[in-house]
């Protein structure tokens, strides 16, 4: 960070890495508020309203992949916890395999959705902004978790210095706990 | 290559990327392939990933994600402010130079404005360019108020003041700097795309179905919301964590408090404004119908989502030069400020209710009724913090042994400016008396006051402040003093009139008023131009001081708090070694008060 050689004391004793937790917390606070303004929009312009052919049960299988890419990313950040770099590389994988069959299913979901919906309503333009608001960040949770995974290809992890695993399955968790939000407020509500 | 330069490049080079792409899919889609709407959006977007790449993101995190070497911004002399420089000490004074160009430049917009208004009826501009130029100057005018103070004194002086050698993400400080020149530019293109006519507001539907200019507005705001987003984490994390040793919470200076406060509002609310402009983009290039009555859409709830940001906003605006003005009053009454604990709360009490008062934006708009009697009593209640911070602000000065120093001049004509402004806010938030006043020059009034006569008096008070600090030599007092006084009275002399204006009819959003104005119009439209002109001695006192002014001491004010306990300017690294706190900043005059920090030499 510095050419300072000392290791920095502050008021509160913290640490580099409670430092950026802390950093990363405050950006995923952030963000909540963006999904809570496209929340906001479409309680208030359409209360409950959802339209007759609106696929519940496929999402109902893109929360399904969604929670147990949690998993898996849960298991990568144990494993290198404790030294495991296999461990955190293969459940790494499947994380991002997960990601990308989440994605799949709602570019399928998107292609009924669009004629079926389409843009051209309230409904139809939140749907759609929402439903792709979190695909993007969930986009960029994938290109996270890909730098991760190279970097845990070169060995840049170790159980008591693992920094880059723990961001990255702090923001796929985020990603996942958004979803759970979208799918009440769009779906089920 | 300058990193600037290559930024330039790349954003180019993305921009085309982006726009073409978006041209090959439409036209592979079966639509007409160069619509402006879609593919400036893209091209834009792309334009700003490949411009901040290229000044810098690419070399700084890119390379080491990558595991390549990462190539950090080494420069020395004026280049250093020409990249992807970490020293939060430069960033504060890219952001000063950036924002000043920014606020004379909107300036300027208002003397044009006030060209038109001399005289009833139409004389240089027809009402399509006087709203065009009136949102440019409005829109130029919030950002430098949301921007300025921390951008350039939060990101400056904040380590400092806590004893710290830099923020917490020195990275992403630069990052939210460079955010802002794609920006600035999209403003500075927008008249020669039409430019906007809606106010800084951006309302539906007349933003979705006017000239393409009122995109550019859209995207810079979203841009400008990023850096806010980016700065807001830098600041909270560096406050609570990188303290000195020594340095409670209750040892913290007002104006790191008054930072700390702000970035809460602009960390979350924020969103919403993004929210609200991408709406509106959506609606105009993707046929969504969020806001179109004719498919069901509600205008209205953009104002909702638009105003749960701007509403925070104005406290963003006015809450840095608060913690300013407390500052300067404290060390140039050489007291302790007065009822410190009080003043934190009021502080606390103004983030707090900030978020419950939007709606008194939209008393006029025909939104329930049921709402307008809970924003009028939240509204009127957000006085009570207010005038917290104002007590303490009359409790410093109070028999305090005064030095009217420019600063000083500029704490206590702020505050004079800004008693003025709340005042006339009570009566906005009046709903019977709103219904009246709302979209007449009374308002017009109102929020001058606050923020140009409160934030951007402000603004000033730090500048003379600080200059010593950041340039390391003294600004000349008689000319800082010359300044300060043009500027208070023609300030006043402009904005005062246009109250009674409002009262007696003068809508505002219009480029022409009732004949009868016209006198007094007169007299506003060269009180301005006077204004104008007393920035001209400030810019020359800037200049020449810093060319050849007398070289500044450490400490040529004798105050207590850390950033002059060290050299001006600072070395980079800020202190030779890690400040020990031992009390609070205030401590003037109080029986056997430790020095506020002991800065040991060279560890």
């Amino acid at each position: 960070m510095s050419g300072h050689s000392h290791e920095a004391v502050y008021e509160g004793g913290y640490t580099r890495l409670q430092i950026n937790r802390m950093g990363l917390w405050f950006f995923i606070i952030s963000e909540a508020f963006m999904f809570l303004a496209l929340h906001a929009y479409r309680l208030l312009a359409l209360g409950t309203f959802k339209p007759e052919d609106l696929n519940v049960s496929l999402a109902w299988v893109m929360t399904g992949v969604l929670l147990l890419s949690s998993v898996t990313m849960h298991r990568a950040e144990k494993a290198i916890a404790r030294g495991h770099t296999p461990g955190l590389l293969r459940n790494l994988l499947l994380t991002m395999g997960l990601g990308v069959a989440f994605l799949a299913i709602m570019a399928y979901e998107w292609s009924i959705a669009f004629r079926d919906i389409g843009f051209s309503s309230p409904y139809g333009s939140i749907f759609f902004m929402t439903t792709g608001t979190h695909a993007l960040h969930l986009l960029s949770g994938l290109f996270i978790l890909a730098l991760v995974y190279l970097a845990a290809r070169r060995g840049a992890y170790r159980s008591e210095d693992h920094w880059g695993v723990t961001a990255g399955a702090l923001y796929w968790h985020f990603v996942d706990v958004v979803w759970l939000s979208v799918f009440l407020i769009l779906y089920l509500v | 290559m300058l990193p600037v330069f290559r930024g330039l490049v790349w954003g180019v080079i993305g921009f085309l990327i982006g726009g073409g792409l978006t041209a090959l899919i439409r036209g592979a889609m079966g639509l007409d392939p160069w619509v402006f709407g879609p593919v400036f959006l893209v091209g834009y977007l792309f334009g700003l990933a490949g411009w901040l790449l290229g000044v810098g993101v690419w070399d700084t995190w890119m390379r080491e994600f990558l595991g390549l070497e990462p190539r950090p911004y080494e420069a020395e002399g004026w280049r250093r402010y020409f990249g992807f420089n970490t020293d939060h000490k430069v960033i504060g004074i890219q952001y000063g130079a950036t924002f000043l160009a920014m606020f004379f430049l909107a300036g300027l917009l208002a003397l044009m404005m006030r060209i038109e208004l001399m005289q009833p009826g139409r004389d240089i501009f027809n009402f399509a360019q006087y709203n065009r130029v009136m949102s440019l100057h409005g829109f130029l005018m919030v950002l430098v108020a949301v921007t300025a103070i921390p951008g350039m004194f939060g990101n400056y002086f904040v380590p400092l003041m806590i004893g710290a050698e830099d923020m917490a993400f020195p990275r992403m400080n630069a990052l939210s700097f460079w955010i802002w020149p794609p920006a600035a530019i999209l403003l500075l293109l927008s008249p020669f795309f039409g430019g906007w006519d809606t106010g800084w507001t951006g309302y539906p539907p007349l933003a979705i179905t006017n000239d393409p200019g009122q995109m550019f507005y859209n995207l810079a705001f979203f841009t400008g919301g990023l850096s806010s987003v980016v700065g807001s984490i830098n600041f909270l994390t560096t406050i609570i964590t990188m303290r000195a040793p020594g340095m409670t919470w209750g040892r913290l200076p007002i104006f790191v408090w008054s930072i700390f406060m702000t970035s809460i509002m602009s960390l979350t609310a924020t969103q919403f404004v993004g929210v609200a402009m991408l709406m509106t983009v959506l609606d105009r290039v993707a046929n969504t119908a969020f806001f179109d009555p004719a498919r069901g859409g509600y205008p209205l709830i953009y104002q909702h989502i638009f105003w749960f940001y701007s509403h925070p906003a104005v406290y963003v605006m006015i809450m840095p030069a608060w913690g300013i003005m407390l500052e300067v009053l404290a060390h140039f009454a050489r007291k302790p400020l007065f009822a410190y604990k009080w003043a934190v709360a009021g502080f606390g009490g103004v983030t707090a209710l900030s978020f419950a008062v939007w709606a008194h934006h939209m008393f006029t708009s025909g939104m329930p009724e049921t709402l307008h009697v809970p924003f009028m009593a939240t509204t009127e209640a957000i006085s009570v913090p207010t005038g917290l911070i104002f007590l303490s602000a009359l409790g410093t000065v109070w028999r305090g042994k005064l030095r009217f120093k420019t600063p000083m001049l500029f704490a206590l004509g702020g505050l004079f400016n800004f008693l003025i402004g709340g005042i006339t806010g009570v009566f906005n938030s009046d709903l019977p008396a709103d219904v009246h006043l709302h979209d007449t020059f009374w308002v017009v009034s109102h929020f001058h006051y606050t923020i140009v006569g409160g934030a951007i008096f402000g603004l000033f008070a730090g500048i003379y402040y600080w200059y010593p600090k950041m340039v390391g030599r003294m600004y000349s007092e008689r000319l800082g003093r010359l300044h300060f006084w043009l500027m208070f009275v023609f300030f006043n002399l402009v904005f005062l009139p246009m109250a009674w204006l409002g009262l007696h009819g003068m809508n505002r959003r219009i480029g022409d008023y009732p004949p009868q104005l016209g006198e007094v119009n007169a007299f506003v439209s060269i009180s301005a131009f006077v204004l104008g002109a007393s920035f001209l001695i400030f810019l020359y006192n800037m200049v020449m001081a810093w060319v050849r002014g007398p070289v500044a001491e450490a400490n040529p004010w004798g105050a207590r708090t850390l950033e002059w306990a060290t050299s001006s300017p600072p070395p980079v690294h800020n202190f030779p070694a890690v400040p020990q706190v031992l009390s609070g900043p205030y401590d003037y005059g109080v029986p056997e008060a430790k020095v506020h920090a002991a800065v040991p030499a060279e560890s």
